[in-house]
């Protein structure tokens, strides 16, 4: 009862933050309202007792996704008054499309009334069950080569990042350790021998 | 555990060490020393072919619980992509030192598509085969945008990565909802699971239908394919010669592990979708590509209307159907390198020989390279006794047997109407004067291995026997 | 078609594994209880939840939610009000300020950020093979090597290339 009434707090703030998304002038509140969204789907994870996915939404979603797109925010000099025009052009192509999600959304209901597939809520898993545990058991032994193709995965990304977006530039005032460390007392102190001079 | 066990992954486990290899050493060659990085590309390239080919098995066999095979169509597709991706590479090293691109990363970017290929070459479970695809698209995203001071470049990189996104996501949207219904990653798993008349529904066709859009996607069939023009003509050339040629490997694969060894009992429901996309894919490919200008986006057009033919040759749902897909796969990617190669040998420095109009007069340049554009030509139109007749013969064959006639009728008449405009280039090629009298500035080991490529055309044509064999032997 | 495949698992012993799952130390349920209150325990019956554990978060989340709330009420209604030009202007040590608070970032930081994720996403998948150490054994071990292994390659290369530097 506790969880259901917790559940409809949550989907009643995310479905607002989205709207929130959508409907923002500033682009930088936009991105605010999608971090409450995702903070509150994580939420959503939890009561569904999927600790480590609610755990990935904070931390990969929330913590570094969103700092990329304030950045990309910030970095582009976006017209406020350009963006909130663009809202009422594409709007009929977004409702065509969220009337087939809500459709196929619908068979899942659809399915689930069937009889075929029900399920009584979320089921409630025993005592000390842990889910980050239990995906951890397959995760490095069972699907260990899938775990390994995400790490190649990742390397691509640090490759493909660094050659697009990385340019050297003249000029960078780098430390050099290793000159700093074996400089000598003759580098920098020169004894200048020189003829005393007159009182002034 | 034992290690020999990991030794059907051999091939996928030492590319993957030899590209940390090749990505550390670049790091300490200097920009003089560059050729050291293709080198050692070509290299890899060199030992991971040997061992995919050492370590084959005529059973096939599974490892890592299922999510990974190794059969004999794995052992075909990837020792013929290996040898594709060598080729590029070597057509495109002049290229790229000539435009100032010559650089480690595009080599170490061409290496982990090929793994990502590879991996989906193997792919057993619907996961590997999202990662692999994954590992493919992301490194030709970076390849396409390879040349960040072309605007035309990026903006093709921009269109293929949001489009290829959007794709992806719908791949595995499709995937999830199966996932969901059957219970298993695994395809053999999938395809026992599907019997049950419980799951073979509405939503299990929902998801399928999901998948064909993103394989389709893949594929760069009508009509999905709005990126593929876009891109072949934005890429440089060297990146347009990898995209057109070795990853339609992966996508065959792509569609015969999951259409087929998951979900071939249900080939009445996917079979329309195929055929749908497959025809307006022959028709649109071959008509529009006769209104352009431009010779890498008339390629594209052309490379349309070829996956049209190898997914009619699917849809057909035999074996013969595959056998001829796979035939015909395994023979366009060996056109399509020798056609964007030389493409390629015609660019030089701040030149791009893009269009149509830069073939002409050819035969007076160079009369052995205008016989090579001959051969290519005749290769992709269809032309007797090169091995692209046969590709279509044996794709049309298939159709007539399984009792398709009207589709047949429809694929020779767009084999003649695709014939056209192949016929132009030779025409520019023979009977044009040029206006560029400048002489090929490439180097002998590049010329040797395109006209290698260009004469196994018509040695395969000729002696196609062996070939086809191994087609029957795979499927 | 390729219909008889003998499938052969890679040697691991899935039953070892099965085991481990829900043998989660009953230790730190007490702990939690106690912290959560009388409440509860009084439900012996029914199965403990895993969300009780996270129940201080939810209260945490509550007071927060209030504090903020009742200060910005507050302000809003103890408030002298009054807003004038100066006021409202951005505040920056006393003297005018220089440019635009909304300036654009250096396309620097976005490779950065990049960076960063690829890292963090590393991290995540160090949660599950932490906590079901004992349950992976030593192929877990092995198979999380690797995979750093393949990231410190990475790290190398950003390293060497300069991607670090900042000037």
């Amino acid at each position: 009862m506790f969880q259901t009434l917790l559940f409809y707090v949550f989907s009643t703030v995310l479905i607002a933050a989205a709207l929130g998304v959508i409907f923002s002038r500033n682009p930088v509140h936009s991105v605010m309202f999608l971090v409450l969204a995702f903070f509150n789907s994580a939420v959503l994870w939890l009561l569904a007792e999927a600790e480590f996915l609610a755990i990935v939404m904070v931390l990969v979603y929330v913590g570094a996704v969103m700092v990329l797109f304030i950045f990309v925010v910030m970095m582009l000099d976006i017209n406020i008054e350009e963006v909130s025009g663009s809202l009422t052009r594409y709007a009929p192509l977004g409702l065509i499309i969220s009337a087939i999600m809500v459709f196929e959304l619908m068979q899942i209901i659809w399915l689930r009334g069937s009889e075929r597939f029900v399920l009584e809520g979320f089921a409630s898993m025993p005592e000390g069950y842990s889910n980050t545990k239990a995906l951890g058991a397959i995760l490095y032994t069972e699907h260990v080569y899938a775990f390994e193709l995400a790490a190649v995965l990742l390397l691509l990304a640090i490759v493909a990042a660094i050659t697009l977006t990385m340019r050297k530039r003249p000029g960078l005032k780098v430390q050099d350790i290793n000159q700093q460390v074996s400089v000598r007392r003759e580098d920098r102190v020169r004894m200048v021998k020189m003829d005393a001079e007159e009182r002034q | 555990m034992n290690f020999t066990e990991l030794l059907p992954a051999a091939p996928e486990i030492l590319l993957l060490g030899l590209i940390c290899v090749v990505l550390v050493a670049d790091l300490f060659i200097s920009d003089e020393n560059r050729i050291i990085t293709f080198w050692l590309s070509i290299a890899a390239l060199f030992c991971t072919g040997w061992v995919t080919i050492a370590t084959q098995s005529a059973a096939p066999f599974t490892m890592f619980s299922g999510s990974y095979i190794s059969d004999s169509l794995s052992h075909v597709l990837k020792v013929t992509a290996i040898g594709i991706v060598a080729l590029v590479f070597m057509y495109s090293r002049d290229y790229l030192r000539q435009n100032n691109l010559f650089k480690g990363e595009f080599f170490i970017l061409g290496l982990f598509g090929l793994l990502g290929m590879m991996v989906m070459i193997s792919a057993n479970s619907l996961l590997t085969m999202y990662l692999g695809l994954e590992i493919l698209s992301l490194s030709l995203y970076a390849m396409v945008a390879f040349d960040r001071d072309s605007a035309e470049a990026s903006e093709a990189a921009m269109k293929y990565f949001v489009l290829g996104a959007i794709a992806s996501g719908t791949l595995l949207y499709g995937m999830s909802w199966v996932y969901g219904l059957t219970g298993s990653l695994q395809f053999h798993e999938i395809a026992v699971a599907i019997n049950d008349p419980e799951i073979n529904g509405l939503p299990l066709w929902f998801g399928i239908a999901f998948m064909v859009v993103g394989i389709s996607f893949k594929f760069g069939a009508v009509p999905f394919h709005m990126w593929l023009p876009d891109v072949y003509q934005g890429a440089r050339s060297a990146v347009t010669l990898y995209i057109a040629s070795a990853p339609k490997l992966a996508a065959l694969a792509l569609i015969l592990r999951i259409l087929v060894d998951g979900l071939g009992s249900l080939h009445e429901v996917w079979q329309g979708m195929i055929l749908v996309v497959a025809v307006l894919s022959i028709i649109i490919g071959n008509v529009v590509a006769i209104a352009q200008t431009n010779i890498k986006r008339m390629l594209a057009y052309s490379t349309i209307a070829h996956v049209g033919f190898i997914l009619i040759a699917i849809f057909c749902g035999t074996e013969q159907g595959y056998e001829a897909a796979l035939f015909y796969t395994l023979t366009y990617v060996v056109m399509a390198a020798g056609t964007f190669g030389m493409i390629i040998l015609l660019s030089r420095q701040g030149f791009e020989a893009e269009n149509l109009e830069d073939f002409k007069g050819l035969s007076s340049r160079s009369p052995w390279f205008a016989l090579m554009m001959l051969f290519f030509m005749f290769g992709l139109a269809g032309v007797p006794p090169w091995i692209g007749f046969l590709a279509k013969l044996n794709a049309i064959a298939a159709v007539l047997d399984a009792g398709y006639q009207a589709l047949a009728v429809l694929m020779v008449l767009a084999s003649v109407v695709g014939a056209f405009y192949y016929l132009r280039v030779i025409k520019f090629v023979y009977f044009d004067e040029s206006t560029d009298k400048t002489a090929l500035p490439v180097a002998l080991d590049t010329k040797l291995v395109l006209s290698l490529n260009g004469v196994a055309l018509l040695a395969l044509g000729l002696m196609p026997g062996w070939l086809l064999a191994l087609c029957a032997i795979v499927i | 078609m390729r219909s008889c495949i003998p499938y052969v698992r890679l040697g691991i012993n899935h039953d070892s594994i099965g085991g481990v799952i829900g043998s989660h130390s009953t230790d730190t349920m007490r702990r939690d209880e106690w912290l959560i209150g009388s409440q509860f325990q009084s439900d012996k019956n029914k199965a403990v939840n895993m969300l009780q554990n996270y129940l201080p978060v939810l209260i945490f989340l509550g007071i927060s939610t209030v504090i903020g709330i009742v200060l910005l009420t507050l302000g809003f209604l103890l408030g002298s009000g009054g807003k004038d030009a100066e006021k409202l202007s951005p505040y920056e040590c006393g003297f005018e300020a220089f440019e635009d608070s909304r300036g654009r970032f250096d396309v620097r930081y976005y490779l950065v950020a990049i960076l960063f994720i690829i890292f963090d996403l590393e991290i995540a998948f160090l949660f599950p093979w932490a906590i079901s150490l004992d349950a992976v054994g030593g192929f877990g071990l092995v198979s999380m090597g690797i995979f750093l292994a393949i990231l410190v390659v990475g790290f190398i290369y950003e390293w060497k290339k300069g991607a670090l530097e900042w000037d």
